[in-house]
C-alpha cells in the first residue's frame, strides 16, 4: 500500500472519478451528485480561503482509498474538514491513510477535524448511517453505508445526526398545523412563492441563511461570489419547483424550497426563519402552504431531505413520516 | 588583512547586502592608539562598541567555539582598548583577532538555527539585548517549518532580559512575549536568504533596532541536534482514577517513593541484576510526573523500565494496557536485558507462574496480620521519633511486599491481551463478569440500612446527622455494633479517594457514614445475571474458557489486593495524621491536617519537631507550608490535559474551552445494556441526599465511588478502560456503563436526558 500526499489539479484526478463512478455511477440521480461532486471540487481548488491537501493510497496501482485535508479559513484556527473521502471496505487501509491525514493536520496545527465534508457544508456533506436502502433522491450525498462503521472505529469525539423522511399522507399533518397558517394571515406575515427569484431576493437570502445559520455544525461564510455561484438564479430556477419567502411588514424574514423529484414526489428542502421570529409556529405555517400546494398539484408524497436530528423544529409533527435514511458528520480530535 | 572565522563571514554578509551593523577587525595586540584612530577612521559617529572575538576557524563548518571567547558589548570609546585586551586574553594559545563594531542597542534580540530536522527553523530569542540567550538563560522558543507556520512557541514567564538605558546596562525579568508574528516571518526569510547564500545551515544571530533586522553574526552549524528528541510524554490514564484531581504533596511525595520501590522490586524479583537497577536510579524515582497538582505518569520511564527485561514490546503493551495509556510512542534506549537473562527469563516466569498460588496466599496472610497489628495500634500514645519508626515498618512489611501484588496485574493483562485476540469486544464485555467485593460490600451496606432504620433512636440520629446521640445509642444494640464493625474492618478504607492521605474517610467521620446508609435505605439488589453463554467452535472454546477462568481468577484477586493497598494506606494516613498533631502541639505548624502540604522527606526528618525555631525558609515547615497552600489554590481553577509531551520538564498548556456540536459522544463499551435517563455530573464524589438522576457522570472513579455507582442506574465515565474499577463494578452490577467520553462532565449538563449504550460506548443527547 502506497500513501501519497498529492498536488491537486483543476480536476479530480482520474482514478478518483473512476471510483465514484464505480460506487454510485448505477444509482438513480448519480448525474446530479456528480455534478455536484465537481462543483464542490472545484469550490476547493480556486478558493483562496482555502488550502485542499488530497491524499491517495494504491495498492496494486488501483485507487483504495481517498481523502483531502480541506483547511478553511473561516474556520476556527484549530479546526479543518476532511472530505472527498472514497475507499474500499478495508479498515487497515483506512488507518494508514487516517494517520496521513492526522500528521498533516497537525502539522498545520490543527486539532480537530470535521467531516466527511466536501469543502464546505453549502455542498455535500455526511456519510449513510443506517438506510432502507430505497432510491437516492436528487441532491442527496451518496455514500458507502460502510463508511460509518469505518469512521466511528478512528474515535471520534462527537457525532451530529441527520435524517430523511418521506410522508404520504398529508391530511392529519395539514389539521394540526392549519392553526398555524391561519394565524400568520392575521398578525402581518405574508407568504409569497416564487418561480423565479431576482438578485436582490438571492442577496437576501444569502443573508437570512447566514444569520439563521452561523451558528450551525461545520458553517462557513461564503462570499457573494461563492454563494452566486452555487445558487444563481439560472441554476435555481432547474432545480428548484418553487421558493416560498415570508415576509414581514416588506422584510424577507424566512424562506423554503422545493425541489421536484418525480410527478408523486415533491423534496422539501431547508425550511428557514429568521431566530427572533423562530417559535412562533412559522415554519409550520409555511409548511401547510407546501403540503397544500403539493396536494393542489398532485404530489402523492413530501421528502424532507437531510434534517438535523436534534435541530429548532420541535413542533412539526413526526407521525405518518417514514425515516428511510439516516447521516453523520463526525467531530475528532486529533 | 585577511579576515578570520566570524570577521570573514560578517564582512561577506555585508557585501551581499544584509544589514550588519559596521565593523572593523584588529590584532589582537594592536596599540590603544592605533585602534583609537581607526575607530576615528571607520566608525565616526559611534558612541558605543561591541567588541568580539574573532579567532582562526572559529566559526568554521568544523568547528564552532561559541560562547568560549570573551565579548563585551555598550562599551565606550575610552573602555574599548581595556576589552580587546580581555578578547585577547580569552584566546589563550589560540589565533585570532578581534571585532569592534557598532553596538545595537536592540529592542529584541536572540539566535535562529536556519534548518533542524525536517526542515525546521527554531528561533531562541528574549526582550532587549541577545547576552542572555546566548549565555543560555531563559528565553522564548518558536519552532517554525519554511513555509512561516509556528508548530510550537514557549514563552518563558521569567526572562532575565538585559536592557541598555542610559548608556548603561540594566537587568530585568520580563514574561512578555519577545516577537511578533511579522517579525517571525522576517527571520524565517532571513534564515532561508542567508542559509541559500552560505549554502550550508546557519547558527544566526540577530536583533531587531526599530523594525531594523541586523545580523550579528551567523556560523555554520557544526553538530546536528534534534529539537524533538529530548520530547517527555506524560498521561494521568488510570493513575487519575486513583488520585484523581489535585493530590497534595505529601500523597505525591508518598506515592512517588511506592512506586519507586515497588517496581525496583518487581524487576530485582523478576532477575534483573541490583548492579544493573542502582545504575538507573532516575528510571524508578520519576516514574511519576506532577504538574499544576496533578499526578501523571512519566511515559519515558515506564517504556524504560519495560527495556530492562526480555520481551521489550510484550512488557510495554503490557504496561500500557494496565495503566490505560493514551500515548503509545516509541523511544530509544540502550538498556537491554543480558544474552543469558534473556535465556533463562522464561523459566523464571513459569517457576513464577507455577508458585503464583503460594506466593499470593503468603502475600495475602502477610499483608493481613500485619494490618491486623496496626489497626489495634494506639496511634494516640506515640511520640514523634516512634512514628518515623513505625513508618520503617509499615514500609518493610507491607509497602515493600507490593510488587507481588503489580506480578498479579502481569498475569491479569497478559490473560485479557490473549481474550481480546480471541474474541470481540462484544462478547468479551459479556463475559468478563467477575466478583469484585462490590456485590458484598453493597449487600452489607444496605442490610446495615435496613437493621439500623428499624431502631428508631438510632435511626433518628442518623437523620439528624447526630454522631454523638448515635454513639451513644449504639452499645445498647449488640448486633448491630458487631454488623458496623464488621463493614468497617472490611470497607473502611473503601472510600472516594481513599488513596489520597488528605482524604477524609468514614471511618474518621460518621457523618460519611450516615449520608450512606441514608442513600441505602430503600437499595434493592439487582439480580445478577449469569455470564452468558459463549457461541464459538469447539476447541476455541475451550480454550477460551480456559483463559477466562484464569483470568478471572486473577483480576478478582486483584480487586482483592485493592482492597488491601486501600487499608494499608488507611494506617498510613493515621500514622501521618498523628504526626500532624505531634507537630502542632509542639507549635512547629498551625493545623494537624498541614502536613498533607509536607513532603514525606520533610516529615520523615528526624529534626523536624525542632524546626519552630529554624528561621531559613527552607527549613521553616510553617512558611513551606503557607507557600505551598497558596500554589495548590491557585492550581483549582486550571484543567491540564489528561496527556501531553514537554520538555525540560515544563508544565503543559492549560486546556482551551471545549466547544461541543453534536447529539451523540462515541466513546468505549465498559458494561453493555442500553438505559435512557436523566444525567448527573458529579466533580467529586458526594452523597446526595436524594437520588435525583438516573446516569452518573464523572472524570474517574475509584472502589470508594462503589456505594455511588450502585445507586445509578447507568454510567459515563470520563476516562478509563475495561479494568477500571467503574467497568468492573457496572458488569457486575449490571449497570449499562460507557467509559472514555472525553470531556462529558463539560458537554452534558445535570438533569440532561441522555440515552447510553453499554455496548457500543455511545452517548445519545437526547
Amino acid at each position: 500500500m502506497k500513501i501519497l500526499k498529492y498536488k491537486p489539479s483543476k480536476t479530480p484526478i482520474p482514478e478518483l472519478v473512476t471510483l465514484v463512478k464505480d460506487k454510485y455511477g448505477d444509482k438513480k440521480n448519480f448525474d446530479f451528485f456528480f455534478s455536484d461532486f465537481q462543483k464542490a471540487y472545484n469550490f476547493c481548488i480556486d478558493n483562496p480561503n482555502i488550502s485542499f491537501l488530497p491524499f491517495s493510497s494504491f495498492e496494486n496501482e488501483q485507487l483504495v482509498a481517498h481523502i483531502a485535508l480541506i483547511i478553511d479559513k473561516r474556520l476556527l484556527e484549530n479546526e479543518a474538514f476532511f472530505g472527498f473521502f472514497e475507499m474500499e471496505q478495508n479498515l487497515s487501509v483506512l488507518k494508514a491513510i487516517w494517520q496521513s491525514l492526522k500528521e498533516e493536520a497537525k502539522k498545520m496545527g490543527i486539532s480537530v477535524l470535521k467531516g466527511p465534508v466536501n469543502g464546505s457544508i453549502w455542498h455535500q456533506y455526511r456519510c449513510i448511517k443506517e438506510t432502507d436502502s430505497s432510491e437516492y433522491f436528487k441532491s442527496e450525498p451518496m455514500s458507502e453505508s460502510y463508511y460509518y462503521k469505518l469512521l466511528t472505529q478512528m474515535k471520534p469525539l462527537s457525532e451530529v445526526s441527520y435524517y430523511s423522511a418521506s410522508r404520504e399522507k398529508f391530511d392529519n399533518v395539514m389539521e394540526v398545523i392549519k392553526t398555524e397558517f391561519r394565524k400568520l394571515i392575521t398578525v402581518g406575515f405574508q407568504i409569497e412563492e416564487l418561480k423565479n427569484v431576482s438578485y436582490e431576493q438571492l442577496l437576501q437570502i444569502a443573508e437570512i441563511s447566514r444569520i439563521a445559520f452561523r451558528n450551525s455544525w461545520g458553517y462557513t461564510d461564503l462570499t457573494e461570489k461563492e454563494f452566486l455561484q452555487l445558487y444563481s438564479s439560472d441554476k435555481l430556477e432547474t432545480h428548484l419547483n418553487k421558493l416560498y419567502l415570508l415576509y414581514k411588514d416588506q422584510q424577507i424574514i424566512g424562506y423554503c424550497g422545493t425541489s421536484v423529484e418525480n410527478k408523486q414526489t415533491l423534496i422539501l428542502k431547508t425550511i428557514c426563519i429568521l431566530p427572533e421570529y423562530q417559535g412562533l409556529g412559522l415554519g409550520n405555517a409555511l409548511a401547510y402552504k407546501i403540503h397544500l400546494d403539493a396536494q393542489k398539484e398532485g404530489f402523492k408524497k413530501v421528502i424532507y431531505a437531510l434534517i438535523r436530528e436534534d435541530n429548532k423544529v420541535k413542533n412539526f409533527p413526526k407521525d405518518d413520516t417514514l425515516i428511510f435514511r439516516r447521516y453523520a458528520a463526525f467531530e475528532f480530535k486529533i | 588583512m585577511r579576515n578570520l572565522g566570524k570577521a570573514n563571514s560578517l564582512s561577506k554578509l555585508g557585501k551581499a547586502g544584509f544589514l550588519v551593523p559596521r565593523f572593523f577587525v584588529c590584532n589582537s595586540s594592536c596599540p590603544e592608539k592605533k585602534i583609537l584612530s581607526k575607530i576615528e577612521a571607520e566608525l565616526s559617529s559611534v558612541k558605543f562598541f561591541a567588541v568580539r572575538s574573532s579567532a582562526a576557524n572559529e566559526d568554521s563548518k568544523l568547528k564552532s567555539y561559541a560562547g568560549h571567547f570573551y565579548s563585551g558589548i555598550g562599551v565606550t570609546n575610552e573602555a574599548v582598548f581595556t576589552e580587546v585586551k580581555k578578547v585577547h586574553e580569552s584566546f589563550g594559545q589560540i589565533a585570532g583577532k578581534v571585532i569592534i563594531q557598532d553596538f545595537i542597542p536592540s529592542e529584541s534580540a536572540g539566535v535562529m538555527f536556519t534548518e533542524v530536522e525536517d526542515n525546521n527553523i527554531v528561533i531562541n530569542s528574549t526582550i532587549g539585548l541577545c547576552q542572555p540567550v546566548v549565555s543560555g538563560l531563559a528565553c522564548d522558543e518558536y519552532i517554525c517549518n519554511k513555509n512561516g507556520d509556528i508548530l510550537s512557541k514557549t514563552i518563558s514567564k521569567k526572562k532575565e532580559i538585559r536592557l541598555f538605558i542610559n548608556n548603561k546596562i540594566i537587568k530585568q525579568i520580563s514574561d512578555v512575549e519577545s516577537l511578533t508574528e511579522k517579525q517571525i516571518k522576517q527571520l524565517i526569510q532571513l534564515g532561508k536568504r542567508i542559509q541559500n547564500f552560505f549554502g550550508s545551515k546557519q547558527d544566526v544571530e540577530w536583533c531587531f533596532l526599530n523594525n531594523k533586522l541586523y545580523v550579528l553574526q551567523s556560523r555554520p552549524i557544526t553538530r546536528d541536534f534534534t529539537i524533538f528528541k529530548d520530547r517527555v510524554y506524560f498521561d494521568s490514564a488510570n493513575i487519575a482514577e486513583s488520585y484523581s484531581g489535585i493530590v497534595l504533596p505529601l500523597t505525591q511525595s508518598f506515592a512517588r517513593v511506592v512506586y519507586a520501590q515497588v517496581y525496583r522490586d518487581l524487576l530485582r524479583m523478576s532477575g534483573v541484576f541490583v548492579k544493573k537497577l542502582d545504575h538507573h536510579p532516575e528510571i524508578f524515582e520519576n516514574l511519576l510526573g506532577f504538574f499544576y497538582g496533578r499526578m501523571y505518569y512519566n511515559m519515558n520511564n515506564w517504556y524504560l523500565m519495560a527495556a530492562f527485561i526480555p520481551g521489550y514490546k510484550r512488557n510495554k503493551e503490557n504496561f500500557e494496557l494496565m495503566i490505560t495509556s493514551n500515548i503509545k510512542q516509541n523511544i530509544t534506549t540502550s538498556i537491554k536485558p543480558s544474552l543469558i537473562f534473556s535465556f533463562i527469563y522464561p523459566l523464571i516466569v513459569i517457576v513464577k507462574a507455577g508458585i503464583y498460588g503460594f506466593t499470593s496466599k503468603y502475600f495475602k496472610n502477610t499483608v493481613t496480620k500485619e494490618l491486623r497489628k496496626l489497626q489495634d495500634q494506639n496511634f494516640d500514645q506515640l511520640q514523634y521519633l516512634d512514628c518515623i519508626d513505625l513508618f520503617e515498618v509499615i514500609n518493610m512489611k507491607l509497602l515493600r511486599q507490593w510488587y507481588i501484588a503489580v506480578e498479579n496485574d502481569f498475569f491479569v493483562m497478559t490473560y485479557l491481551g490473549i481474550l481480546k485476540k480471541l474474541i470481540n469486544e462484544q462478547l468479551l464485555q459479556k463475559v468478563i463478569k467477575f466478583p469484585s467485593k462490590s456485590t458484598e460490600q453493597v449487600t452489607e451496606l444496605s442490610l446495615l440500612s435496613k437493621k439500623m432504620y428499624e431502631v428508631k433512636n438510632l435511626w433518628n440520629a442518623i437523620e439528624a446527622n447526630d454522631v454523638k446521640r448515635f454513639n451513644n445509642e449504639l452499645p445498647h444494640h449488640r448486633e448491630l455494633e458487631r454488623l458496623l464493625n464488621k463493614y468497617l474492618h472490611s470497607f473502611g478504607g473503601r472510600f472516594a479517594n481513599e488513596l489520597k492521605l488528605e482524604s477524609v474517610g468514614v471511618d474518621e467521620d460518621t457523618t460519611k457514614l450516615f449520608s450512606v446508609l441514608k442513600a441505602y435505605r430503600n437499595y434493592k439488589l439487582k439480580l445478577n445475571v449469569l455470564s452468558e453463554e459463549i457461541k464459538l467452535p469447539f476447541f476455541k472454546k475451550i480454550i477460551v474458557q480456559i483463559i477466562l477462568s484464569k483470568f478471572k481468577k486473577h483480576a478478582s484477586l486483584r480487586e482483592e489486593f485493592r482492597l488491601l493497598r486501600s487499608n494499608t494506606f488507611c494506617m498510613a494516613r493515621r500514622l501521618f495524621r498523628r504526626m500532624g498533631v505531634i507537630l502542632t502541639e509542639n507549635g512547629v505548624i498551625e493545623n494537624a491536617d498541614d502536613i498533607f502540604y509536607l513532603q514525606m522527606e520533610e516529615l520523615l526528618d528526624q529534626t523536624a519537631l525542632k524546626n519552630k525555631q529554624c528561621f531559613s525558609s527552607s527549613k521553616n515547615l510553617a512558611k513551606i507550608i503557607q507557600q505551598r497552600k497558596k500554589d495548590y489554590n491557585s492550581y483549582k481553577s486550571i484543567t491540564p490535559p489528561s496527556h501531553f509531551a514537554t520538555t525540560n520538564n515544563l508544565p503543559p498548556s492549560v486546556k482551551q474551552d471545549i466547544k461541543f456540536e453534536g447529539n451523540i459522544i462515541h466513546a468505549s463499551p465498559a458494561s453493555p445494556g442500553i438505559i435512557k435517563g436523566r444525567v448527573r455530573v458529579f466533580k467529586e464524589f458526594s452523597m446526595p441526599e436524594k437520588i435525583d438522576f438516573d446516569i452518573l457522570v464523572t472524570s474517574h472513579t475509584d472502589p470508594g465511588w462503589t456505594s455511588l455507582i450502585a445507586l445509578s442506574k447507568g454510567l459515563i465515565i470520563e476516562h478509563g478502560g475495561v479494568l477500571s474499577h467503574a467497568s468492573i463494578v457496572a458488569r457486575e452490577l449490571n449497570i449499562p456503563a460507557v467509559i472514555g467520553a472525553r470531556d462529558a462532565m463539560v458537554v452534558l449538563k445535570n438533569q440532561q436526558m441522555v440515552e447510553i449504550d453499554g455496548s457500543t460506548g455511545t452517548i445519545r443527547i437526547i
